[in-house]
């Protein structure tokens, strides 16, 4: 059952852009990653989105966190229960 | 110095001073008092104790020189002191770029971009649904002795 989610992070990385996915559930456990991002990253992820959310009242509202560095952008956003980051390089 | 341990504000006696808005309970005690009433006199005790009322304290009046003396004396005896005493390393962060002005005038995240990994999170979840309890049988069974 975890096959959606697989082909799903595989169907991500096939952006030429993208070299590194990573999905956490909200403790920061790795649900699946591909690349440059892994299994240690996850405490760090879904904590820093978790904290953004904190920064506005609006539940609905979820803001997106962006690491940006000379070599690429870090993209985090939470839905649901789950926490996505994915990062891209300059294309 | 004996000045130099006594306090600026002095602390006000809660008895000749009370507290700036509150009416101070009588100490002399009514023949009938409830455990609620001693309760809230407790409470009252302990507020204004803790309590320094900035606006009733006698303000220390001190001339200029006498001032600028005890400004001058504490300056030195700082500076002696942080001669002897190990200074604290102070924790420099890490310099990421030699050129910030570059790196804060350059281009935002394409916004594209964040709708892209909004669109992807969304997608992760949905799959992560999928991913649940299948039960086949029953967890609680009854042993069956023959």
């Amino acid at each position: 059952m975890e096959s959606t989610l697989e082909q799903h992070l595989d169907d991500t990385m096939k952006n030429p852009a993208v070299v590194g996915v990573l999905c956490t559930d909200e403790q920061g456990h790795n649900l699946g990653c591909r690349g440059s991002l892994s299994d240690d990253h996850g405490g760090v992820v879904s904590v820093l989105a978790k904290q953004a959310g904190a920064l506005t009242k609006d539940p609905t509202d979820s803001p997106t966190v962006c690491l940006e560095s000379e070599s690429g952008n870090i993209l985090v956003r939470s839905h649901g229960t789950i926490t996505v980051a994915v990062h891209k390089i300059a294309s | 110095d004996p000045d130099e341990r006594k306090p600026l504000i002095p602390h006000p006696n809660p008895v000749s001073k009370p507290p700036n808005g509150t009416d101070w309970i009588t100490t002399s005690v009514p023949s009938a008092r409830t455990d609620e009433q001693a309760l809230l006199t407790s409470i009252l005790t302990k507020t204004a104790q803790n309590i320094i009322d900035v606006s009733a304290a006698d303000s220390v009046m001190m001339e200029q020189h006498e001032y600028m003396d005890k400004a001058r004396q504490y300056s030195t005896k700082l500076a002696v002191l942080s001669n002897s005493l190990p200074q604290k390393k102070a924790l420099a962060l890490p310099s990421l770029t030699s050129q910030p002005h570059q790196v804060l005038a350059s281009d935002l995240v394409p916004y594209s971009d964040v709708q892209q990994v909004s669109k992807i999170a969304a997608y992760a979840y949905s799959a992560i649904s999928q991913i649940k309890v299948d039960a086949k049988e029953e967890l609680v069974v009854q042993f069956a002795i023959p």
